[in-house]
C-alpha cells in the first residue's frame, strides 16, 4: 500500500511539468543586450562624430596660426637678436 | 518576409533591425532553455543577454550547416553549463571552506527551491521537487531532459543540437528518468515527514 502511494507520487511529480508554458523574461532585456552590444563595438556614432569635430577644430586652429603668423615678427626678433649679440 | 538565415545576414552587415527580429523569434526560447537548466532567473537572464551577444560577433562566420534554432539552442545549453560547472566548483570550495570554519555552523551550500513560472499553479510544489531532482542529473541527462521536458523539442532536434543520434537522446531520456526516480524516492521520506 505505502509502495503503491510512494509510485503514485513519484509518477505524479515526474508529470508535474505537463502542460508548461513559456515563461516571459524580463521586458527590458532586448534594451540590456543592446547595451553590451553598444559597449562592446567601443565608441557610438556620436562619440565618434564628436571626435572627428574637436579634431578639425585642432587642425583648423593650427592653419590658421600657420596662415596669420606676421613674419616681419620674426625679422624684428632676429634684428634684436645682432643688436645685442645675443 | 526574412528567413532566419536573411536575418543573421542582416545582422553580420550591421542591420540593428535585425537583432530585434531574431530576439522577439528566439528569446523566449533562449530564456526558457537556459532557465530550465540553471534554475534561476537572473543566471537565466544573464545567459540570455551571453547568447545574443555571441550570436552577434559570430553571424559573420556562420555556415548555416545548422539552423538559426539550432545554433542558438546549442550556444544556450553550452553556456548554461559553463553556469552550472562554475556553481558546482563553489559548492565544492564552499564545502572545504565549512570544514575549517565549523563554528560558523550549519552547511548551507543547496540552492533554494525553484519555482518555474510556467507551471499550472496546482504543479508547482512538485514540479519544484521535480527541479531539484533534475539539478542532480548528469549534465546529457539534464540537457536532453530539459530540452524534451521544458522545451518541448522532438527527440530529432535534441538530436541536432546536442550533436547525437536520435537513439542516444532515447537512451539519455530512458536514464534521466529513471534516475530520477531513484532520486524523488530519496525525496518521499522528507516529504512525508514535512506534511506530518
Amino acid at each position: 500500500m505505502k509502495d503503491m502511494e510512494k509510485e503514485k507520487w513519484t509518477d505524479d511529480v515526474l508529470d508535474s511539468l505537463t502542460g508548461i508554458r513559456q515563461a516571459e523574461p524580463n521586458p527590458f532585456l532586448l534594451t540590456r543586450i543592446e547595451g553590451r552590444l553598444q559597449a562592446k563595438t567601443g565608441m557610438s556614432k556620436l562619440q565618434v562624430r564628436l571626435a572627428a569635430v574637436g579634431l578639425g577644430i585642432l587642425l583648423l586652429s593650427n592653419l590658421w596660426l600657420a596662415l596669420s603668423y606676421d613674419s616681419s615678427k620674426l625679422q624684428q626678433a632676429n634684428s634684436l637678436t645682432t643688436s645685442y649679440q645675443i | 518576409m526574412a528567413t532566419h538565415e536573411d536575418l543573421i545576414r542582416q545582422l553580420a552587415s550591421g542591420d540593428h533591425q535585425a537583432l530585434k527580429h531574431l530576439y522577439a523569434e528566439f528569446g523566449v526560447r533562449v530564456y526558457n532553455t537556459a532557465l530550465g537548466m540553471v534554475q534561476n532567473r537572473e543566471e537565466a537572464e544573464e545567459i540570455t543577454q551571453d547568447v545574443f551577444v555571441e550570436m552577434h560577433r559570430n553571424a559573420g562566420t556562420f555556415k548555416f550547416q545548422s539552423s538559426v534554432a539550432t545554433w542558438l539552442y546549442r550556444i544556450t545549453v553550452n553556456k548554461s553549463l559553463d553556469v552550472l560547472r562554475h556553481r558546482n566548483r563553489n559548492k565544492r570550495f564552499a564545502f572545504v571552506t565549512s570544514i575549517f570554519q565549523r563554528k560558523s555552523g550549519e552547511l548551507n551550500i543547496d540552492a533554494p527551491d525553484f519555482h518555474h513560472p510556467g507551471v499550472a499553479l496546482e504543479n508547482q510544489e512538485n514540479a519544484s521537487i521535480l527541479f531539484k531532482a533534475i539539478d542532480q542529473l548528469p549534465e546529457n541527462q539534464r540537457t536532453a531532459f530539459v530540452l524534451s521536458q521544458v522545451e518541448q523539442l522532438p527527440q530529432k532536434e535534441i538530436a541536432t543540437v546536442m550533436n547525437l543520434g536520435e537513439k542516444a537522446v532515447e537512451s539519455l531520456l530512458q536514464r534521466a528518468k529513471a534516475n530520477l526516480r531513484i532520486t524523488l524516492e530519496k525525496f518521499y521520506p522528507d516529504r512525508r515527514k514535512t506534511r506530518n
